[in-house]
């Protein structure tokens, strides 16, 4: 049974290696296997449909319906202090590093949410030269995959990584009035309006 | 003999030097209650009553390098500490780092070790809060905020948390929105008065123990071993603290005192006794002394005549500030017995202690005042600390009404100009 499962997943795992060849900018990075042996973008696929959905339920069954709608609960970048609702943005982060403070994962990764229009000055600053390239391609209305994912490696403190960047879409009031109205948003940012890709989820998986 | 003594004078010199050296060694291993010699340099403030208690940091867990942590992992630190990071947000968990993404910052400054910011035994270089960094380490991972923050442009790196503006791991009395919410407040609130304890209840049972009172007072026991008061009790081989141990001054005829239950809970002395009597027993440094002149002295002594409740929560004693009434698990306030809880940095003090009476504003200006501090805020604050000026100010320019009408009430003259100088 285990082994059926095992081919079917890496029958998967080439299929998605196939596609990604004909969908992804950066071909070379979709054979790369993950350390529990799995085909690193198909890790990276599953974890963002997971993340995705969990981000998507967050931001409007919680934030827009008990902040917007029932106005029961306010949701505040300092929630601790405030009594409040994690921000969708702040929630996904808390979950990047709960997982980030797991030891000896079977397979490793990392994920974090960034974006082209950083609020966040220090997070502008960490972006690496990949990750800039791929939050440019899937958040340009004229590139080929706006809105898709895109995939890469990259190399950081000797350690090589692959990296999918997958959109993150407005899905919920809450998430482009915050960031149409924050201090921090410069001039030049686009005014965010709903399904615009406001920025993207970076998954890293450190490869063999 | 006396020839061959002249013969082998150097091999007996070197058979007597060893001999000596290697009886100091098994003296001071063996046969020495003060082993203070052993240690490779002064301990800090925070670890000097442990620092006979060598495993408590340098754990049997894997050692990288003997030379830089000598066994201390960010358990060991975790295992003391861990307990009171858990109480607030903090700001800088090691978890924060552990992406890769994160290594343009961690290559300038390892925050994914404790000890790369917290070093011991090296007095030379450490600094507050038991920081052996240089105090610019801000600067690492946000000098781009600073640099665009228009209020911050002019401030120095080593300003960010030397000036009472931001803590590395509880910032949670400094936040912006802690600075808006309490902006424009009275020096003295209003409704100034602590929150009713919980429970009253006087306690029947003899006082024996420190055992004898945690069978019912485990909470309050717990806190206690958690601070410096307490927290050799948390070691089973060391002896409970004596004031003769304290770095601070202490009342030589206190020096033989065990820092137990007992030392200020005494069964002799009225319940009020261990909030300010109890410390004057010991503590005499300038601050502990300048109490008695203090107008918070005077309330104290006013509750003390009066049989009202709210008198008594309007009293403020040693024990109002350094053991504040703090919310329970079960709801209801209940007196914190953790003396290290709020101590420093000193603005961890403001929410858990002065905000029940006193207005933001005057609190951080009394606190970022150490000569006001050391007189025990015999006079009210003159400084005049910009934090929350500045959140003020940023709140004005997003276009927050709310604030703008509290400055506009609070300084009608600087409005009146501003209106008149604009276009």
């Amino acid at each position: 049974m285990k082994k059926t499962h095992y081919s079917l997943f890496v029958l998967g795992g080439a299929t998605v290696i196939g596609l990604s060849a004909l969908t992804s900018c950066q071909s070379d990075s979709a054979a790369a296997s993950s350390g529990g042996g799995y085909p690193a973008e198909e890790v990276a696929e599953a974890l963002y449909q997971v993340l995705k959905s969990d981000r998507k339920v967050y931001a409007q069954k919680i934030v827009n319906r008990l902040v917007n709608k029932e106005g029961v609960i306010k949701a505040h970048e300092e929630w601790a202090s405030e009594k409040a609702l994690l921000l969708p943005a702040q929630f996904f982060r808390e979950g990047a590093e709960e997982v980030d403070s797991i030891e000896d994962k079977a397979i490793d990764f990392t994920y974090s949410l960034q974006s082209k229009w950083p609020l966040n000055l220090e997070n502008a600053k960490k972006q690496t030269p990949k990750v800039k390239e791929g939050l440019a391609a899937v958040s340009d209305p004229e590139n080929p995959l706006y809105g898709k994912k895109w995939t890469g490696e990259e190399e950081i403190a000797g350690k090589t990584y692959f990296v999918g960047i997958y959109p993150d879409k407005a899905v919920a009031p809450a998430c482009w009035e915050c960031h149409n109205d924050h201090e921090n948003r410069k001039p030049d940012y686009p005014e965010f309006k709903k399904n615009d890709v406001m920025g993207g989820v970076v998954i890293r998986i450190p490869i063999n | 003999m006396l020839g061959l003594i002249r013969r082998f004078r150097f091999l007996l010199l070197w058979l007597l030097l060893t001999g000596a050296v290697g009886g100091y060694c098994y003296y001071l291993f063996f046969e020495a209650e003060d082993k203070t010699a052993l240690l490779p340099g002064r301990t800090t403030d925070g670890h000097h009553l442990i620092e006979m208690e060598c495993s408590a940091c340098h754990t049997d867990e894997k050692q990288e390098n003997i030379f830089t942590s000598a066994g201390v992992t960010n358990s060991s630190c975790i295992n003391c500490h861990g307990e009171a990071l858990s109480k607030f947000s903090d700001s800088h968990p090691v978890r924060k780092f552990k992406n890769p993404e994160n290594a343009i910052f961690t290559e300038q400054i390892d925050a994914l070790n404790c000890i790369t910011c917290h070093g011991e035994h090296n007095q030379k270089v450490t600094g507050e809060m038991a920081v052996t960094v240089p105090p610019d380490y801000c600067a690492h991972c946000h000098e781009v905020t600073l640099e665009n923050l228009p209020s911050h442009r002019d401030l120095a790196y080593d300003t960010c948390h030397t000036a009472g503006c931001h803590n590395y791991h509880d910032n949670t009395p400094l936040e912006p929105s802690y600075h808006l919410k309490h902006y424009g407040q009275p020096d003295l609130l209003p409704e100034a008065a602590l929150p009713s304890l919980a429970s009253t209840g006087t306690c029947s049972d003899p006082w024996i123990s420190a055992e004898s009172c945690a069978s019912c007072h485990d909470q309050e026991q717990h806190d206690f071993t958690q601070g410096k008061h307490g927290m050799r009790q948390a070691f089973p081989d060391l002896s409970p603290l004596t004031p003769a141990m304290a770095r601070r001054p202490m009342k030589p005829e206190a020096a033989h005192l065990s820092m137990d239950c007992t030392a200020c809970h005494q069964p002799d002395q009225p319940r009020s006794f261990a909030a300010y009597e109890a410390c004057l027993q010991c503590h005499d440094d300038e601050h502990s002394r300048n109490y008695q002149n203090s107008k918070h002295h005077l309330l104290w002594q006013a509750s003390l005549t009066s049989l009202s409740q709210a008198a008594n929560r309007t009293a403020v004693s040693c024990a109002t500030c350094h053991l504040p009434r703090i919310e329970g698990d079960e709801g209801g306030y209940r007196v914190s017995h953790d003396n290290s809880a709020n101590l420093t940095p000193n603005e961890k003090m403001i929410r858990s202690s002065c905000s029940h009476c006193h207005g933001l504003e005057f609190t951080v200006n009394a606190l970022t005042d150490p000569d006001l501090i050391r007189t025990n805020f015999d006079r009210p604050p003159s400084r005049n600390h910009p934090g929350i000026h500045w959140s003020a100010d940023a709140a004005i320019s997003r276009g927050d009404e709310k604030i703008k009408a509290i400055r506009a009430y609070l300084n009608p003259q600087l409005e009146e100009e501003k209106t008149e100088n604009q276009p």
